[in-house]
Parts: structure tokens; sequence; C-alpha cells
């Protein structure tokens, strides 16, 4: 049993990964082992597994074992609380210089219990921005360069494309690629019990996203949101029925966000509580109160980044909708991602013209692109949805 | 004799109802001055509703090791879907907030304590989903302060009683210009009060002519009135509106929630049931009667495509207004000039 077994399609790049692990044994041993190096970035497609194969990676440079999956280093850090090994992630669009400054200074000792110091970034094409004047990136170039004797970086993003050319130029790269319907099928049958039908929905209407794939599998919750996306484009008939549709999907936005920010929330504000040594009815030391007014920030910039990413997921499905309506159109009603829908999607295509829904697919795709800025979603979204409604106003 | 005004002790619970925030905070502030009056040492926590958990109640009601006296102030209680143009501010913590049935029930047992050493200030905006909570806590022996939105008479009152507690003598006509040259807003009121008494030396009565002098050249057009003049469809007055509101601080984020919140009542007018009596009309819509009174005049001139294509001049200047490369201004000008075509294109 070894930590790659859970990459799902990753057969390349987890043996790539694992002549680096033997490769590091021998540089830990005072050798060459030129497999191995300081700095990695994981490319693949949202739900290819970057994150899971930056942390396989991860077990395998501390574990004893190569990466069992059973020890303490391997367990601790699936928990995340290993502390040779930091994973981190934006918590509002991007990196905030200071956040990547925390992090390099980190980075410069030496290992605490383990044999690496590894520090995973998820999205570091956030590390990019404009708006950050490109410091961020700098910042993390610089360490990137001159690393500390036994430190790691690993990099995760979406595409080549997405990362700035002096980071990119200065690491090795992975490639992830989605795994197939039918491979996430057979892990969705064979690793989480699921019935094969509903593992196979599940594979299609996520399109290879493990994750979600995973979450539409066992949880009611996640499969109602999705039918409800698949119910919108025909409750649009109104401009009435659009900005109430718009309300909606902004409420059930933050519902999703609270279920995956809340229980870190109140966590953090413990710890903090905790390191100043603060009981409920104790004096209050100095500082703990602006240790939790900035926490309560970082909070907000987080449960507002997971508003957004739960907007642009029901996004993605109502794309999916609209795909589907395109293939019905055109005859091609043998590959629907959304087949469990053909009712919804018959209609739609009855309804309209092919031109009129690639329209409709323009104007989602315009969306999610205006969403990822600081755009208000819920007038965003009352914008497409009356647009939606009626394709012409966008001329 | 001093003038030094010494707050009563205050009660065990206090209920501020209502969204207007200065006299939500006055009441506050009373609860807060009350128990300092009694104990300068008093401990002032100021939580939001999600905080005010079963344990976290129950450790703030256990006794205290330093028997001291305490301030519980929560926040963010009652709020509903009809929070209006507040909605539209993606910084706004999304909390709609509602307490535990434990928790409701020991705030009302706790709100017959006599003498009490630790004293909650519930804020609840009172809208319709938090109703039926907000009974519940008044089943004890609670304080309610009502802080809703006041009337218009509301407004030139609570002027008045300002210079009452200020000691101000002022004629019979100051109030009705304060409120016509600053605006329905509470807390620009009291400031302006406050100003108005510094300002002028403290004898005879302050007259009409003062306040006019104080106000003078100062234009308060804020996002509304642009977006009056645009639903009027007249373009140029909501140009010049819009330059006169920037100028006076207004910014364009807000001004975009203004125009949308605007609009929004507009689309809900346009489902309102003619049939029907104006007050059940409004209310099945969600809007007040005079709400749903003055967006059916607006209606005229808008179709449904006018108000899609408004939809997306909207969006398109919210997230210009909120980018970083553009020029704010010149994006809510394109915007304003799209309003106007899209009205006359129908
Ligand atoms: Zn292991």
């Amino acid at each position: 049993m070894s930590v790659f077994d859970g990459l799902v399609g990753q057969e390349m790049a987890a043996h790539e990964l694992q002549v680096a692990v033997s490769d590091a044994q021998l540089v830990l041993g005072g050798q060459a082992g030129p497999a191995m190096t300081h700095a990695w970035l994981f490319v693949g497609p949202p739900g290819s597994g970057r994150s899971l194969a930056a942390r396989a990676f991860a077990q395998a440079l501390q574990c004893q074992e190569g990466g069992c999956g059973q020890c303490k280093d391997c367990l601790d850090i699936a928990n995340r609380t290993h502390p040779d090994v930091v994973m981190t992630e934006p918590v509002g669009v991007h990196y905030g210089v200071e956040d990547v400054r925390e992090l390099v200074a980190q980075a410069s000792g030496s290992p605490i219990r383990g044999r690496w110091r590894v520090f995973v970034l998820e999205d570091a094409d956030r590390l990019e921005s404009q708006q950050m004047d490109w410091k961020p990136a700098n910042v993390l170039l610089k360490a990137i360069e001159e690393p500390a004797p036994h430190t790691v970086w690993i990099l995760c993003a979406p595409s080549l494309q997405d990362v700035i050319a002096t980071i990119k130029s200065r690491c090795r790269v992975v490639s992830l690629r989605t795994p197939s319907a039918s491979e996430v099928t057979e892990v969705l049958i064979t690793k989480y019990g699921a019935e094969p039908e509903l593992a196979a929905a599940a594979a299609r209407i996520s399109q290879g996203h493990i994750g979600q794939a995973r979450r539409y599998v066992r949880d009611e919750d996640t499969r109602n949101r999705h039918s409800d996306v698949m119910n919108l484009p025909a409750s649009l008939t109104t401009l009435d029925a659009c900005i109430e549709a718009a309300a909606q999907f902004v409420e059930t936005a933050d519902e999703r966000m609270k279920d995956s920010v809340k229980g870190r929330d109140t966590q953090e504000r413990e710890d903090v509580r905790q390191v100043y040594g603060v009981g409920a009815r104790g004096i209050e030391a100095r500082g703990v109160a602006k240790a939790l007014n900035d926490l309560e920030k970082t909070q907000k910039r987080r449960a507002k980044r997971a508003r957004s990413d739960a907007v642009d997921l029901a996004l993605l499905d109502l794309l999916s909708f609209y795909r589907d309506v395109l293939m019905v159109q055109w005859g091609a009603d043998v590959s629907l991602i959304n087949k469990e829908f053909a009712a919804q999607l018959h209609a739609a295509a009855a309804g309209a013209s092919p031109e009129i829904t690639m329209r409709r697919i323009e104007e989602v795709l315009r969306t999610r692109a205006t969403l990822s800025g600081n755009a208000a979603p819920r007038l965003v979204l009352e914008a497409l949805f009356a647009t939606l409604r009626d394709p012409a106003v966008a001329h | 004799m001093t003038t030094h005004k010494i707050a009563p002790a205050p009660p065990a619970l206090t209920l501020v109802v209502g969204t207007e925030e200065l006299l939500a905070d006055r009441a506050v502030s009373l609860v807060v001055a009350g128990a300092r009056g009694m104990d300068p040492q008093t401990d002032v926590r100021d939580i939001s509703a999600g905080d005010l958990t079963f344990p976290a109640i129950q450790e703030f009601l256990s006794p205290s090791l330093f028997s001291e006296r305490r301030v519980v102030v929560v926040r963010g209680l009652g709020m509903g879907r009809a929070e209006e143009v507040a909605d539209d501010d993606d910084e706004s913590a999304p909390a709609s907030g509602s307490l535990d049935d434990r928790v409701v029930a020991a705030l009302v047992a706790h709100s017959k304590t006599d003498e009490p050493d630790v004293h909650f200030v519930l804020l609840h905006r009172n809208a319709n989903s938090g109703r039926g909570q907000l009974n519940a806590l008044k089943k004890g022996k609670a304080t309610v302060t009502d802080c809703k939105t006041p009337t218009r008479k509301g407004y030139t009152d609570f002027v008045a009683a300002e210079f009452v507690s200020l000691h101000r003598p002022i004629t019979p006509d100051v109030p009705e210009t304060m409120v016509a040259a600053a605006g329905r807003d509470l807390r620009a009121l009291a400031a302006a009060c406050g100003q108005l008494s510094a300002d002028y030396p403290a004898k005879g009565r302050l007259d009409r002519q003062a306040v006019e002098s104080f106000f003078a050249g100062r234009v308060e057009v804020d996002a509304f009135a642009i977006a009056d003049a645009i639903l009027a469809g007249d373009t140029g007055k909501a140009l010049v509106a819009t330059r006169q509101a920037i100028a006076g601080g207004a910014t364009g984020p807000a001004i975009t929630a203004a125009l949308a919140f605007n609009f929004r009542n507009l689309i809900k007018a346009s489902s309102a049931p003619r049939a029907m009596p104006l007050e059940q009309a409004a209310a099945e819509v969600g809007l007040r009667d005079w709400q749903l009174r003055k967006a059916r005049q607006q209606l005229t001139g808008w179709s449904p495509d006018a108000v899609a294509r408004a939809l997306r001049a909207l969006a398109e200047a919210d997230a210009n207004v909120k980018g970083a490369a553009v020029d704010a201004e010149y994006a809510i000008e394109l915007m304003i000039i799209k309003l106007g075509r899209a009205r006359r294109a129908g």
C-alpha cells in the first residue's frame, strides 16, 4: 500500500515522483540524486488531484517507508498537523505579500521532526497579481532561487500558462491529467462503495473532478443543488423570476460557503484564545483583541472566496446544461453530461435555436470572468439571468 | 448643582429592535454607561449572534471569580432577506442571526433577575424571518428599545429633542429646515445639531437663518437622486446628479448598489397584482406601499427588455468601479448613458 495508489489516473506522475523520492534518500545520504529537486510545480486542471498528489509526495518524502499512509508521519501530514509540512492557500483572491514573507521565513529553518521541510502552495496561479505589484511572486522567487538545504517547495496550479515565467523556469514540472469518467466511476465504486449507476452519473456530472464526484455520491444536498441548477433555465420567464433566482443562487452559495468554513473559523478563534491564555471569563490579555480582529478579517476574506467558488461551481453546472442543450439541438444527444435531466434539456432545446444557445453559453462564460473580480455577485447574476431569459438584450 | 448625567441602572436584558443605527448605538451606550456608573471596571463584550452559543451563555452567566460586572452586546440578530441595499455589499457577513432555543430560554430566564450583574443587549433587526424569535425573547422582563427608521415627523422630532439635550433653544422652523437640508439621516442630523450648537454663540435662539447659512453651498444629492432621474428618463439630470453625488463623497459601488436597489423595486412593482389594494399588493411583492406607488409611476417607459439591458449595464459598471484600473467616475457616467439608451430603445 502506497500513498501514490490514491491518485486516480496519474500513473505517469506517480512514477516520476517515486523516482524522485528514492533519489531524495541519496541526497540525504550526501550523494547525488538528480531526480530530486527543491522546487516543484504540479499542474493539472481542477479536480485532477493536484493537492492529493502534493500531499502524497510530502508523505513519501517524510515517511521511513516511502509513503506507507499508516505511520505517524503519513497520518500527521494527512491531518495537516505535521510540523514540517506546511500547506497553504490564498485566503483572499490572491496571496498577500505578508503571507508569503512569513512562509519564506519559515522555510529558512531546518526540519523539526522529519527529513525535509515541505511547503505546498495551492493555487500558485494566485501569486501573480498586478494589484499586488507582483510582490508575492517576487518574494517567493528569491526563496526558490536560494533554498535552504532541506526545504522543498511544491507549487500547484491549473496550467503552466497560469504561472509567472520566472517561477515556472525554476521549478520541475509534474503534469497531472483529468481522469476519465470511467476511471472516476471505478474509484467511486471500489473506494467509496457507491452504487454503479450513481457513480457513473457523478463521474459524468463532475467531469473528472474527483472531489466533486465524491461529494455528489455522498451528499444529498450536493445532488439537490445540481438539480436546482438544471431546473433554473426553465424558470427564467419573467424579470421578477430572474431577480428571485439570483437571490436564491447567492443564498445557496452562502449556505455552501458556511458549511465549508464554519468549523474551521470557530477552531481558529479558540486557538487564538488558547495562545493568549484567555478563558471565557478571564481577563483578556493584551493583544488578544487585535489578534482576534486580524483573524476575523482573514476569515471574512476566506468566506468571500469560498462563496465565489460556490457560485462558480453552480455556474459550471449551468454551463454543462447549455452545452447539453446544444448537443440535443445538433442531434448528438448520445453524450449528455446531465443525462438524468433529459426532459429539461429537450424542452430547452426545442425552445431556442442553436445560435441562441451559443449566446447563452457565452454569457455564462462572461459572467464567470466578471465574478472573478470584485463585482457584487447578486447584481451580476441578475444581469446574467435577465440575459438568459432573452439573449436578444445582449445586443 | 452640576448637570452631570447619571445613567439608570441597566436591566438584565435589553432588546434593541430596528435598523436605525444611531438610535441603536445610543441604546447600547446607555446600558454601558449605566453599568459603568455602578462599576467603572465593567467588562464590555461585543459579539455576533453566531458566537452566542449555549456553552458561551452558560459561561457568561456562571458566577464570576472576580465578581465583575459585565455587559454583553450581541449584534446581527434577526437579519432577513429584506436587507435592501446593504444586501449588495459583498463585504457584509452573510449572518442571518438566530439563536439556539436553549440560548433564548436562558436569556428569558435571566431577564427576570433582580439586580443582575450581567447585562445583555441584543441588537435585533426585526426582519420578517426573525420575528418569531423576537417574540420569544420578549416573554420575560426584557426592556425593549424601538430603533426603527422614523417617519417624516420622526426626523423633525429627533432634531427638536437633540437641541433640548444640547440645552440649545431654537425657533420652531429649525427642525424642518434641518431635515430638508441634511436629509433623512439621523447620524448626519445629530452631527449637524452638535456642530450648529458649537458654531453659534450660546445666546438667544438658534434660527432658520443660522441653519441655512450653515448648510449653504452644501449640496446633498445622494445616489438615490441619480436613480430618480434615470428612472424618469432624464439622462442629463442624472449626469448632473452623478457629478454632485461623487463630489459629495458618494462612491461608485454605493451608486451602483442604490441603482440596483431601485431597479429591483421596479421589477417587483411590475409583478405586483393591479387588482389588489395597494398595501396588500405591496406586501405581496415585498415592498412598502410608498415604494410600490413610486415604482409604479416610474414603470412607464420601462419595458422588460429595457430593464434587462439596464441590469446588464449596472453589473458591468459595478465590476468596473471595483476594478483597480478604471476611472470610477467615467465608468459611472458611461453606465448612466447606457441606462438612458436602454430606456429609449424600449
Ligand atoms: Zn508512512
